[in-house]
């Protein structure tokens, strides 16, 4: 890899514009889905909220696991992750969830809880499932992260500038707090977020199986940015098939364990056959969404994990990037399965659905491109990258 | 090597002037050289021989009479023989943890505590096996849990994750035996070439011709890393199995989403736990504190930790999904938890699992050994009550209240549980006495590694069979 003639340097801004192509194209049909259907125009955009709101966590969460456990493989992402779950994207993300904590929004998507009519169930659960609460917990979720996200900015790049090492230990005592808390925020969060959509649904696994998706959307989008770019400046001075390797297990291991996460609830469900979880499956079985599901366990574990079981692709950047673009991907259509037959029957996609995802998503990635340029993208502090390459050569 | 972080005050992972031949000399003589054995080794041993004595008498005992002699009722129809299945095949997963994912993800800090670990879970699982072999009954007739063809036109329940068990179960025993086996090799080499005794004909024999060449090598790497490969899955499959056989019924407190990984995190937490109890006394009794060092038993601490924390937030979102839930059975299920008859098991468990352990968090106490080792014993304690919580305190009050009832063991109960300790503590302690606690060759390799050029200093302490080879 490093061998080959170099590509130039890796540049952020080209992605601006066909960022803000994508927004402005999503826009417009989440405009003609508002006109149409304004209710289902909300759904659509907690389905696009939420695809982008797993990577945002999954970058900070990633993070603050590197951080705690000093992960070596993920130095060459940490300026990716500081971008994608960053501070400033926290903030963009809390004001893009503005619609969807309106008036508007909360009966369109959470009408069950929100007008509970006398459903003992949901009467039960008000303390925890009513406008007033949902809104100062959203608040307080992002605020949490944000203060980890913060700090973790701030004392890489602190320690940048004057690097002193005693920001490394100081990363790690904070991280680990952050990581109880974001674990513990993020079941909380998914709770209100998604599950709550059907109140009389429950299911313990729930926060563990949207962690396990938000550090595959991290880590394969991490891997798709270095692979595609491994020639180019910085990474062509880190990118080794030791670096992809670490990539592709960490794929692996996570695509299994939200395998494991699926498989584990599917047949609690399923054998337990209790009215409250019934449901949810059910549902997910009628209308063509059976399909969808088998679909979903082939592309989002059969074909990645038999692929990642190669060590010669895990080895090789440009095989591994289509195997990220997969594990990537699927992260889309999982999040679609878990929100979309919550109000349909059927997985035809609806114009609002594209719209609020490339909306959300141009919005993203146009402040992901401005934010990932303000530093360099590898730190200066941390050069165990290049020594283990140099000590590979 | 693993990189230091600079302000990491932990010692190496091998600490001391050590040389190949020290090597072989401080834990291969432990097996040629039996007087080395201190009195404590004695003492453990009669213990643990004595205690597997009640063992064999309750044995005895139930085949003659029957389960009645348990305290197994109705509605409890699961009691110490479950809870204690679960204790121990939890307790052997620190073993698979250490020797196969760690050797996948190239942690060489495994490589002195992997056999005695692996050992354990061999122990371990011979222990927990018992328990739902005599729960059947009729434990002469165990091969009808498998399926083969017979004259009674009957097969096993494929849909019980009570059958999935007899398989997980036997897979996860053979594969560690044989890895445990297959790692042993080389060492038994090492121990035939120093042998003088006519010891020497058997790790002849165990050894199985090695002669340490290149290919013998290869074929060993290849072998080991498939069994690794294979070991790895077991790790959650084993012990996400167990989980099944409560979550896929539909009693309060049982059907939980979260159980699998939450079991399987308990399990390393309980594993070691175990690891670390027995490891503190031996390497001192052992004089092996450079080769299992405190940076070993920091991470140890580190692991225990983090799957500590991990059961911990499986404890509170069993309890806020009951609340969430507004269902009035898994309501019961928690109230009865907290305020029920059994509710100091509830409260001991949560002081023992999730706040206890946090002590952890602190440096200094990850580098006391006597704090360690009390937190690992409340931490066993803890992860016993836990399967005490999770099986009889659910079943004892669950849908229909003219059925509840309590449960009581019987001395039965503690005898077979405490022979099991017995029958773990004896076959430690043989352990220590006739194979290799520590994987010399891999030490060897971890040596080299750490000190290039040392084999040009010291030539002469290169000469053993186990490691080079022809």
């Amino acid at each position: 890899m490093t061998e080959a003639p170099s590509q130039g340097s890796l540049n952020f801004g080209k992605l601006l514009a066909p960022a803000l192509v994508m927004a402005l194209i999503g826009g417009v049909l989440c405009f003609m889905q508002y006109g149409q259907n304004a209710e289902a125009f909300y759904q659509s955009y907690l389905f696009g909220w939420t695809v982008w709101i797993v990577l945002t966590c999954g970058c900070l969460g990633v993070m603050l696991l590197s951080h705690a456990v000093r992960g070596s493989w993920s130095v060459a992402l940490m300026r990716l992750f500081e971008a994608g779950g960053g501070p400033t994207m926290l903030i963009l993300m809390g004001v893009l969830f503005l619609p969807l904590l309106m008036h508007g929004g909360m009966h369109a998507v959470y009408h069950h809880w929100v007008e509970p009519n006398g459903d003992k169930v949901v009467l039960w659960k008000q303390a925890f499932l009513n406008p007033t609460t949902f809104q100062i917990a959203t608040v307080a979720y992002f605020v949490i992260w944000l203060a980890f996200a913060a700090y973790n900015r701030g004392s890489t790049l602190r320690q940048d500038r004057t690097l002193d090492p005693t920001e490394t230990a100081k990363r790690i005592n904070i991280s680990v707090l952050g990581l109880i808390l974001f674990v513990l925020t993020v079941t909380l969060s998914q709770t209100h977020w998604t599950m709550s959509i059907d109140p009389h649904f429950f299911s313990a696994i729930w926060g563990v199986w949207f962690l396990a998706s938000m550090a595959l959307a991290a880590i394969s989008l991490g891997t798709i940015i270095v692979c595609f770019n491994a020639r180019k400046q910085p990474y062509q001075d880190v990118v080794g098939p030791k670096l992809t390797k670490d990539f592709g297990n960490m794929m692996f291991a996570f695509t299994m364990f939200w395998t494991y996460c699926t498989f584990s609830q599917f047949i609690i469900i399923w054998s337990g056959n209790l009215y409250e979880f019934t449901p949810f499956f059910y549902v997910r079985s009628n209308g063509g969404w059976a399909e969808y599901g088998a679909f979903l366990m082939f592309f989002g574990f059969f074909v990645p994990w038999m692929i990642l079981l190669s060590p010669g692709v895990k080895a090789n950047a440009d095989k591994l990037k289509w195997v990220a673009i997969i594990v990537f991907g699927m992260r889309i259509f999982d999040v679609y399965y878990l929100v979309i037959p919550f109000f349909r029957k059927t997985p035809m996609p609806m114009l609002g659905d594209v719209g609020a995802l490339l909306l959300i998503g141009g919005i993203w990635l146009a402040a992901f491109s401005a934010l990932v340029r303000k530093q360099a993208l590898l730190p200066k502090f941390d050069n165990r990258l290049q020594e283990a390459l140099a000590h590979e050569h | 090597m693993v990189a230091r972080d600079p302000h990491d005050k932990n010692p190496e992972l091998l600490v001391g002037n050590y040389s190949y031949k020290r090597m072989d000399e401080d834990v291969l003589s432990l097996i040629t050289q039996q007087k080395k054995h201190p009195f404590a080794w004695y003492i453990f041993l009669g213990i643990g021989f004595m205690i597997t004595q009640i063992l064999l008498l309750s044995i005895t005992w139930l085949v003659y009479q029957g389960i009645g002699i348990w305290g197994n009722n109705q509605p409890v129809g699961w009691g110490f023989d479950i809870i204690n299945f679960v204790w121990w095949i939890g307790i052997g997963h620190a073993g698979t943890l250490i020797s196969a994912i760690l050797l996948l993800l190239r942690q060489q800090w495994r490589n002195s505590i992997n056999r005695f670990a692996e050992a354990m879970t061999i122990f371990a699982v011979m222990c927990a096996g018992l328990y739902p072999l005599l729960h059947t009954g009729r434990p002469w007739v165990a091969y009808w849990l498998f399926p083969y063809p017979n004259v009674l036109a009957m097969g096993p329940q494929f849909r019980s994750p009570l059958i999935w068990d007899v398989f997980a179960v036997t897979t996860y025993i053979t594969v560690s035996a044989l890895f445990w086996f297959i790692g042993l090799i080389p060492d038994f080499a090492t121990l035939r070439d120093r042998a003088t005794t006519k010891a020497k004909t058997v790790w002849g024999l165990l050894s199985m011709g090695w002669r340490g060449s290149s290919r013998h090598w290869l074929r060993y790497e290849q072998a080991y890393l498939i069994l690794a490969g294979l070991s790895t899955p077991l790790v959650l499959s084993v012990h996400s199995i167990v989980s099944l056989d409560f979550a896929v019924s539909i009693v309060p407190g049982w059907n939980v989403t979260l159980f699998p990984p939450y079991f399987v995190a308990g399990a390393v937490f309980a594993g070691f736990a175990m690891v670390l109890t027995f490891m503190i006394p031996i390497r001192r009794w052992y004089k092996l504190e450079g080769m299992i060092t405190m940076r070993h038993i920091d991470w140890m601490c580190k692991i225990m930790l983090a799957t500590g924390l991990i059961v911990f937030y499986g404890y509170l979102m069993e309890v806020f999904y009951a609340w969430y839930s507004a269902n009035p059975y898994e309501l019961y299920m928690a109230e009865n938890r907290l305020f029920g008859p059994y509710a100091w098991a509830f409260v001991a468990l949560w002081i023992c699992n999730g706040i206890l352990p946090l002590i952890l968090f602190f440096p200094k106490m990850r580098q006391n050994l006597k704090v360690i080792w009390i937190v690992c014993q409340f931490v066993s304690i803890g992860m016993w009550l836990e399967r005490f919580v999770i099986i009889p305190m659910s079943l004892h009050r669950d849908y229909l209240p003219s059925s509840w009832g309590m449960y009581y063991p019987t001395v039965w109960d503690f005898g077979m549980f405490l022979g099991t300790m017995g029958f773990f503590i004896m076959l430690m302690f043989l352990f220590i006495r006739f194979l290799p606690i520590i994987n010399v060759f891999e030490m060897k390799e971890l040596l080299s590694r750490m000190r290039p050029g040392r084999q040009a200093v010291e030539p002469e302490a290169a000469s053993v069979a186990g490691k080079g080879g022809e």
